[in-house]
Parts: C-alpha cells; sequence; structure tokens
C-alpha cells in the first residue's frame, strides 16, 4: 500500500490476523487516520495506544447481519471518504463491501501476510468455489475408487488394535473392513 | 573444535516473519550454526498457490536463503523435488538438514540421498498420516503409522475428505495429493527413506520410544529460547485494572487440542470457592471473552516475552502429546511458574514440583487443584518460578543447543 496514503478504513472479521493486519497498517502508516469497522461489543481497550479511530458499527458477534445493517455499514464506510479500505478475506461477501466503499483503492491482507489489490470480479469470486469445488469431488471420488478398491493383504487377519502395543513398529497390515 | 562445514538445510514450509514454532527453530539453529562459521544455505520451495509456504523476506534473516518458485499450474511431486536437488546439488554441501516438511519430505529424502541426511521432525508427521498432531476424537491417537499404515492410511483420506471436495488446499493436504500419500506404495518409500536418514531428530524421549526401529539413530534435541534483555514493562492494555492474579494461557489457544476448554473448565470451578483469579488468553479474537476469562489479542512477539512477566501463572493444558512445548520455556524464562499437562515435551521440560507442576493430560479436575494451590501459595509459586528460570538458563538457551547438540551431530553424521 502506498505510504502517503492518509485515511484508510479496516473492516473486522472474525479471522487471526485482524489485530495482527491493524498492527502492521499502524506501524506503516504511523501518521495516517485509521478508522476500525468493529462490532458494538468490541473491547476498545485492547486498541489502546494505537491511535485509532473506531467505529463500533457492525452487529454484536453471534448476531447475523441483516440488509438494513449492510446499508448502514456501507453508508458508515462511504461517508469517511477513504484513500485505501482493507479487508481480511477475498470473499465475494467483502469483495462487494469494498467496491461499495469508494475508497480510491481496496486491499486484502491475507492471513499468511499477502497483501493483493482487490478488484470488483464478483463472478470470478463467486465462480472459483464452484470450480474448486467441482474439481476437488472429482480429486475425491478418483482417490476413494483407489483406497476402497485396493486390497490390502487380505489373507492376514485383523489384529485387535486394542491389544497391539502402539510404539512396536513392526509393520502391521489392516485388512479393509 | 568442530570443522567447519556446508550445511544445505531444506524446509518445505518455511517463512520469515515466522508463522510458527517450527520456523522460529530453524532460524535460531542456522542463525547459530553460522555464527560457529558453518556455511549453511536454506532452500525453500514457494508455492505460489498454497498460503504459508515459502513466503520468505531473505533481508531480515541472518543465513543465505534460496526460495524456488514453484508454478502451480505444472506443480508437481517430480517436478517440485528436481528443482530442490538440482538447487542443492549446485551448492555442493557436506551434509543436508532436512527441516520441517510432510508428505513431499521422504521423496526430497531419497533425491538427496548422495548426501549425510540428518531429518528433523517438528511433530508427530512421522508416525500420524492425516496430519502433525496424532490426535483424533479429542485424544491423542494410540495408532502409528509405521505400524498400522493401511488403518493411518484410510483415516487421513476419511479426515481429509472434505477438504479434498471443497478443494482447499493447506500445506498437509498439498503435500498429501502431489506425494499420492493415499497409495499403497508410499508407505513404501517413506520407509526407505527412514532407513537412508543418517539420524532423525525430535523432541522428546517419548517420541524417540516410538521409533524403537531406528533407535540407533535417533536424537532427541531440544528446542531453544532466547533471554530477553532488559527492557522497559510493556503497555499491556488488555490487563484489567484489579488486584486480582493473573492466570496466562499462550500459544494457539483455539486449537482445540491446546486444551482451553479444560482450562475454562478448571476456571469455572475455581470461580465457585475464589475469585481471586483471572484469566489472559492469546486468543486471536479479541471479542472471546467471559466472567473470568478475556482475550489478550494478538500480540507482537517482543511484547507476548514481556507479558509472560506480568502474570502470576502460565497454563499449558494440552490435550495432544505436545512435542516440545516453547511456551513453557518462555514462560520459565520469564520467572513465572508454569502448571503444565503431564504429556510429551511437557514431561521432559517442567520437573513436577521442583521448575512448576504437572497434572495429568486432560484431568480438569487435576488443573483445578494446582491451580488451586499456585494461587494460595504465593512464596512456592515464586520459587518454583526461580528455579524454572535457572533450568532454562542451564539447559535450554539457543548457545547451550547448538553446542551440546547439533555440532557433535552434524560432525558424527559427516564421518
Amino acid at each position: 500500500m502506498n505510504e502517503t496514503v492518509q485515511k484508510i478504513g479496516l473492516l473486522y472479521s472474525y479471522g487471526p490476523h485482524f489485530m495482527k493486519t491493524l498492527r502492521a497498517l499502524r506501524d506503516s502508516h504511523p501518521d495516517a487516520q485509521i478508522t476500525v469497522f468493529v462490532p458494538a461489543n468490541f473491547p476498545e481497550a485492547l486498541l489502546d495506544g494505537m491511535a485509532l479511530h473506531i467505529r463500533p458499527i457492525l452487529p454484536d458477534s453471534g448476531q447475523r447481519p441483516g440488509i438494513r445493517q449492510g446499508l448502514r455499514l456501507i453508508r458508515a464506510i462511504r461517508g469517511e471518504a477513504l484513500d485505501s479500505f482493507v479487508v481480511l478475506f477475498a470473499s465475494p461477501r467483502l469483495q462487494l463491501v469494498a467496491s461499495l466503499s469508494k475508497a480510491v483503492q481496496s486491499y486484502c491482507y491475507h492471513v499468511d501476510g499477502r497483501v493483493e489489490i482487490l478488484r470488483l470480479r464478483l463472478l470470478r469470486a463467486l465462480l472459483r468455489p464452484i470450480k474448486n469445488r467441482i474439481i476437488g469431488n472429482l480429486r475425491y471420488f478418483r482417490i476413494w475408487v483407489y483406497v476402497h478398491c485396493t486390497r490390502v493383504n487380505a489373507k492376514r487377519p485383523q489384529e485387535k488394535l486394542s491389544d497391539a502395543d502402539p510404539n512396536d513398529d513392526r509393520t502391521t497390515d489392516i485388512r479393509r473392513d | 573444535m568442530y570443522r567447519s562445514l556446508r550445511v544445505a538445510c531444506v524446509d518445505m514450509l518455511f517463512c520469515w516473519p515466522a508463522q510458527g514454532g517450527a520456523d522460529v527453530d530453524l532460524f535460531h539453529v542456522l542463525k547459530g550454526l553460522k555464527e560457529r562459521a558453518m556455511d549453511v544455505r536454506l532452500f525453500v520451495p514457494h508455492f505460489e498457490s498454497v498460503a504459508g509456504r515459502g513466503i520468505v523476506q531473505e533481508e531480515e534473516l541472518p543465513f543465505p536463503c534460496t526460495v524456488l518458485p514453484v508454478n502451480p499450474s505444472c506443480c508437481r511431486a517430480d517436478r517440485v523435488v528436481e528443482t530442490l536437488r538440482a538447487a542443492v546439488d549446485q551448492w555442493k554441501p557436506d551434509v543436508v538438514f532436512l527441516s520441517h516438511g510432510y508428505a513431499l519430505k521422504p521423496l526430497v529424502a531419497l533425491a538427496l540421498a548422495q548426501y549425510p541426511l540428518i531429518s528433523r521432525y517438528y511433530a508427530h508427521e512421522l508416525l500420524c498420516a492425516r496430519d502433525a498432531y496424532r490426535f483424533k476424537d479429542g485424544i491423542p491417537c494410540d495408532y502409528n503409522y509405521l505400524r498400522y499404515p493401511d488403518y493411518c492410511r484410510r483415516c487421513a483420506f476419511q479426515s481429509l475428505a472434505p477438504q479434498i471436495k471443497l478443494g482447499r488446499e493447506e500445506a498437509w493436504l498439498q503435500d498429501y495429493l502431489l506425494a499420492r500419500a493415499y497409495e499403497t506404495g508410499y508407505y513404501a518409500l517413506f520407509r526407505k527413506a527412514l532407513d537412508i536418514m543418517d539420524a532423525l531428530v525430535v523432541f522428546n524421549t517419548a517420541l524417540r520410544d516410538s521409533l524403537a526401529r531406528y533407535k540407533d539413530k535417533v536424537h532427541v534435541i531440544p528446542g531453544g529460547v532466547s533471554l530477553l534483555p532488559e527492557g522497559p514493562s510493556p503497555s499491556l492494555p488488555f490487563l484489567q485494572n484489579n488486584d486480582k492474579k493473573r492466570i496466562f494461557m499462550a500459544g494457539r489457544v483455539d486449537d482445540p487440542a491446546k486444551g482451553l476448554s479444560l482450562l475454562l473448565e478448571a476456571g469455572a470451578r475455581l470461580l465457585r470457592k475464589r475469585d481471586d483469579f483471572h484469566i489472559y488468553a492469546t486468543h486471536f479474537d479479541p471479542l472471546w471473552q467471559g466472567p473470568f476469562f478475556s482475550s489478550t489479542g494478538w500480540m507482537p512477539y517482543d511484547t507476548l516475552r514481556r507479558t509472560y512477566g506480568e502474570m502470576d501463572i502460565c497454563v499449558i493444558p494440552s490435550r495432544w502429546e505436545e512435542p516440545f512445548g516453547l511456551v513453557a520455556l518462555e514462560s520459565m524464562s520469564a520467572g513465572t511458574v508454569v502448571c503444565a499437562a503431564d504429556c510429551g515435551g511437557l514431561h521432559d521440560i517442567v520437573l513436577h514440583q521442583e521448575t512448576g507442576l504437572l497434572f495429568d493430560s486432560g484431568d480438569s479436575n487435576a488443573l483445578f487443584n494446582a491451580l488451586d494451590w499456585l494461587l494460595d501459595h504465593e512464596e512456592q509459586r515464586r520459587s518454583l518460578g526461580a528455579a524454572g528460570l535457572e533450568r532454562v538458563q542451564k539447559h535450554y538457551l539457543w548457545n547451550h543447543v547448538i553446542d551440546t547438540y547439533y555440532l557433535p551431530l552434524l560432525e558424527s553424521v559427516v564421518k
């Protein structure tokens, strides 16, 4: 992200890298105004000392966000007139929020530290999981056939595992059920 | 004195900044070897399609590193292995150190068989085919991939099936699919790779005992820790302004194998008896909180290390056979008493009633009793903490670990 960015917005998501991303943003942009959109019951004390603008407008954790709350969130984000808007996952829903944020540029900070510029590719974002699922199911079926059609040492009776010493690593093949 | 060697290290998962304990461990080992005039180089494949593999900021490493990009469109086991082999061959090492890796690791070992090979195992990846935990249905699994390969092969397939169907590849699944670990033939390669290795390095004695067949070449080498330099107390906004005693659980506490539920169970019982304590856990979600517990949120590593010193008791309630237990060392190095489950590496690190307290793994009643006793006995808490610090200074500082274990091992393997 450009270091001269002045107004940054970060949307809270339930993920292991929310605080880490926040810290990284503050360290890389010490002078920027960072606005964090968090749930209403967020413990704001945890963010003390980071000079953040906290907007507790997301529904409490456990509540499902409705359309009205979604519109309220988007209005709030747009009202901030952000230079950069950051989300934590590149899901279709967050991509949509990012595209409606009116920010000059939107980014996704991934769990593994990658930073990706978000462009509205809703169709691609929606199709990708479907494609992965089809490929995954085909792969699963191929492996299932292999695993279940391979007879393993069928002449050998099944050993009662509870009687065996688990630390004895002499190979014991177990016939499939 | 040990002679200078060219040590090639191949790590299939390394990331820097670190994404796990294995990365930190390897970082310190290679740094220590380099400081002892060893010529070390790290080789890491970078799988672009999978999170957390080979994302390395090379300029932050104190030793040279070669990141080998793996194109997702032609990602095949033989190509990955060949790329690694060619890079290592070009560098001409005296010895190859295979560090973190999953199902592809045996294939890499076989490709590098011409060199003296040392293989480091960070968890139970040798003994479990489904993940590195050997932990199933909430308890440690008794099965052993070396002994029950077909049972474990099917278990792995059943466990990984949902991920396979969704097409979501994480590091373990990617290795599993690339190496075709679901095939019966994989086991033969796995055994062959173990046979050709010159040394197998594990974290604790229980793991060594599980590898009875290879007892001659299994070495138990603990991890290490560095002492924090003196510095100001960190600002910890999550600490509540009251005089309650602080119980701390650090690490990946959201992982069920780490036993947070056990600590909460013991805490709930404790609350019926007393309310002079509060449990802090490094849960990633700041919203994780309740009447007697709350999250610290994510913290930078330096802040985390200093946080131990602000706590009264550090609890490690692991339900799985913790291979090492770095959290115990970090807590002991801050002089904070450790109350840990009696399992795996924790059994080796914490000496019961000498440098901390051990309780039966999975037993919330035992944890309740241990915490109750520690909360009541401040003097003993302090003396156990001080003894823990002394033990760390004597046995677990990185310089000691490198000099005592790694240098003799490298020398013996090259001979």
